[in-house]
């Protein structure tokens, strides 16, 4: 009789269990075949941003152009603020959260049309996210991640890099044409999450780790870049120039150093600007090149053995007509082709044009790169304006023009490379500014190797003109400011009319000094263009241009650690001793 | 009153294989359910690791551009001028150039003013 209270009790234990049982069975099968949706909510799925590459210059990774960071983009969706929160109390909270105006917060507040509103521009503040995501009095508020790119030098090399837009896709330069290489590709996670809307790790189906684009490695050294930029700042400042542009290139390899073009703009900031500004007119603006074509003419009929550095050259009075048209020239009198290169003669050099013949001139301007693009490796590369064929028997006095760079138009790019070839012995290389792409896990993908593209001219032709062009640097040359202490300097000035609706116009020039440093062993060449400097000052190339061609050679050739080829110093000592 | 438990030891609760079975599938549940939360918590670590590594990922990040813009040549020349500094490149002169071998490259600006300051000192040297 007293065992039975004991078998009660383990029976009524064992109901009660099998009752608990049968709830959770009943539950799993409700949930399982009556109300799948509930189910269905605990889906769990993130997308995992893929980090786009980084854009170094020519130092290795120690000085990035443009890196990738994750940020968080807030937003308000003033529909889901809960009755009970204060609404003034979550503007304020947000306005110091994310340090933006309580005006502009109100404003987004009070909008209605959306569920979807922005509050400013994406964040990397770290506090912010602390201030927001803490905060239990915070309803209506929320964040996606994002990427924001972002360039530590500011302007630099603005025209080169390019940027990004909102949607993350490169819109202009190296962002642009190595968009594909550069962008990453998203990770995936799926799987389930809790009652508090975190993932339960160990129910992930789906792991797929994103994978960061690859970095692009520039030719282009930011050290070298802030001199040529500084420089031309100063240029464009000191003339007042509408705009202007300057390019640094290795003679040996075509491997661009510098490439500066202003106005420039901020690429974080690019809407600020106009499009035209967005725009790198070094290779994307065509301009007739005046007297630095004259370098070309000159060298075509020396290599077809027409002229010798003595030929001699009657200029008369400084007028020649051609086609019915006269040719003026600041020079008179009788001169040879070094003289006529290093006072720059219009007319000798139109002379020189007709000995060659269009269909000469045209192939051997052709040769040097002119009349098509080179193949930057940039986008929106212009081709320039090279009469063809007939084009020549159409208008016969263009072959006393284009041969002093009247009726032809060139790009800047085109014009330093061709400057580059004569200094390299006569060969054309490939214009480039990337070295090499580098995927995220240190695979070199893509490397630029140099490539000779023509050979117009014998090298002792190439040299015999270098050493014409030593002769416009020194005393009684056009190009005398554009001297560098230390190092002998080949050039030649430019100074060309603009095209305006009624014909040439008489107040609106470009100046140009184009140039290589060290002259004796060409290691790096250098174009300086102004557009329309002040036509109330001086506005010639060798006048405006060449001093900053100065500058920014000196600085080049010390930076390189090029060993100087003027015994400066012994003269010096020698006076000493 | 006090109860005497040693009184109600024996007690059939059922035939002795089904009580087994049952302590034996309680015992894997229970191993498995201590496993299984066991599995969970470190889930949750690994998870909260993750997303701690990421933080910290981005915080580096960030850093690092702090560090790349202070790092810039106008940056650098401005630092130097508020501590009263100017540097320019060095004269030709002061550059002394040596091949591989560390001999002094033969044909530099430098060179003479080498032979001068050692002539220099040899003068020195002779009138003590």
């Amino acid at each position: 009789m007293q065992e039975r209270p004991e078998h009660n009790r383990v029976w009524f234990v064992a109901a009660v269990l099998l009752c608990a049982l049968c709830s959770l069975g009943g539950r799993l099968a409700y949930l399982h075949l009556a109300n799948h949706s509930k189910l269905n909510d605990v889906e769990y799925s993130r997308q995992l941003l893929g980090m786009r590459g980084r854009i170094f210059d020519s130092n290795g990774t120690q000085f990035p152009m443009a890196i990738s960071l994750t940020a968080r983009q807030y937003f308000v969706d003033p529909m889901s603020i809960k009755k009970n929160h204060d609404r003034h109390y979550i503007m304020q909270a947000v306005s110091a959260a994310l340090k933006l105006p309580i005006d502009q917060v109100t404003e987004c507040f009070s909008r209605t049309n959306s569920r979807y509103i922005k509050l400013g521009i994406p964040t990397c503040d770290d506090n912010a996210f602390a201030l927001l995501s803490t905060n239990k009095l915070l309803s209506g508020v929320g964040s996606d991640e994002t990427i924001v790119r972002s360039y530590p030098q500011g302007r630099r090399m603005s025209h080169v890099l390019g940027f990004v837009n909102k949607e993350g896709v490169g819109s202009a330069g190296v962002e642009l044409k190595y968009n594909a290489y550069l962008k990453g590709i998203a990770g995936l996670i799926e799987g389930e999450k809790d009652a508090m809307q975190t993932e339960i790790r160990d129910r992930r189906k789906i792991d797929v780790q994103p994978i960061a684009g690859s970095d692009v490695h520039l030719t282009l050294d930011h050290n070298i870049q802030y001199e040529v930029e500084s420089a031309l700042r100063e240029g464009i400042e000191k003339c007042q120039a509408q705009s202007g542009w300057a390019i640094v290139q290795q003679v040996k390899t075509g491997a661009i150093l510098a490439m500066a073009s202003f106005p420039d703009f901020e690429p974080v900031n690019y809407n600020d600007e106009s499009k035209d500004v967005w725009r790198n007119k070094t290779f994307s603006e065509i301009y007739e090149p005046g007297s630095i074509m004259k370098s070309f003419t000159v060298a075509s009929a020396l290599n077809e053995n027409l002229v010798t550095p003595n030929t001699m050259f009657d200029v008369g009075e400084g007028i020649f007509f051609w086609a019915g048209k006269p040719l003026r020239d600041h020079v008179t009198g009788r001169l040879n082709v070094t003289t006529a290169l290093k006072k720059s003669s219009n007319i000798a050099c139109a002379k020189i044009g007709l000995m060659l013949g269009p269909k000469r001139l045209e192939t051997y301007f052709r040769s040097f790169g002119f009349g098509s693009p080179l193949g930057l490796d940039l986008p929106g590369e212009e081709g320039g304006i090279l009469l063809r064929g007939k084009d020549w028997d159409r208008d016969k006095l263009k072959i006393t023009r284009v041969p002093i760079g009247q009726g032809v138009c060139v790009t800047a790019v085109q014009m330093v490379n061709a400057y580059s070839a004569l200094a390299n012995g006569g060969k054309v290389m490939k214009p480039h500014v990337i070295d090499r792409i580098v995927s995220a896990n240190g695979q070199v993908i893509k490397k630029n190797e140099p490539t000779v593209l023509a050979r117009p001219v014998r090298p002792e032709v190439a040299r015999m003109v270098c050493d014409m062009l030593v002769g416009v640097t020194e005393e009684g040359g056009t190009g005398k400011k554009a001297g560098v202490k230390g190092y002998s300097v080949a050039g030649k000035t430019g100074t060309a009319q603009q095209v305006g609706p009624g014909g040439y116009s008489s107040t609106d020039y470009w100046a140009s000094f184009v140039g290589f440093v060290p002259a004796s062993n060409p290691i790096f060449c250098v174009l300086v263009t102004l557009d329309r400097p002040d036509p109330k000052k001086p506005r010639t190339g060798g006048v405006v241009a060449a001093p900053v061609f100065s500058k920014i050679a000196t600085t080049t050739a010390r930076y390189l650690g090029i060993p100087p080829d003027v015994p400066e110093d012994a003269e010096v000592d020698a006076k000493e001793m | 009153m006090k109860r005497n438990r040693k009184r109600h030891v024996r007690m059939d609760v059922g035939p002795k294989l089904l009580v087994a079975w049952v302590v034996t599938v309680v015992s894997v549940a229970i191993g498995y359910w201590f496993m299984d939360s066991k599995c969970k918590q470190l889930n949750q670590e690994i998870r909260k690791y993750e997303t701690k590594y990421d933080g910290l990922e981005n915080a580096r990040a960030r850093e690092g551009l702090r560090w790349d813009e202070k790092k810039t040549p106008e940056k650098l020349e401005q630092a130097m001028l508020q501590s009263g500094l100017a540097m320019d490149y060095p004269k030709a002169s002061q550059v002394v150039r040596l091949d591989s071998r560390g001999r002094v490259i033969p044909g530099q600006m430098s060179l003479t003013r080498i032979n001068k300051v050692k002539g220099a000192v040899s003068t020195v040297a002779n009138t003590r």
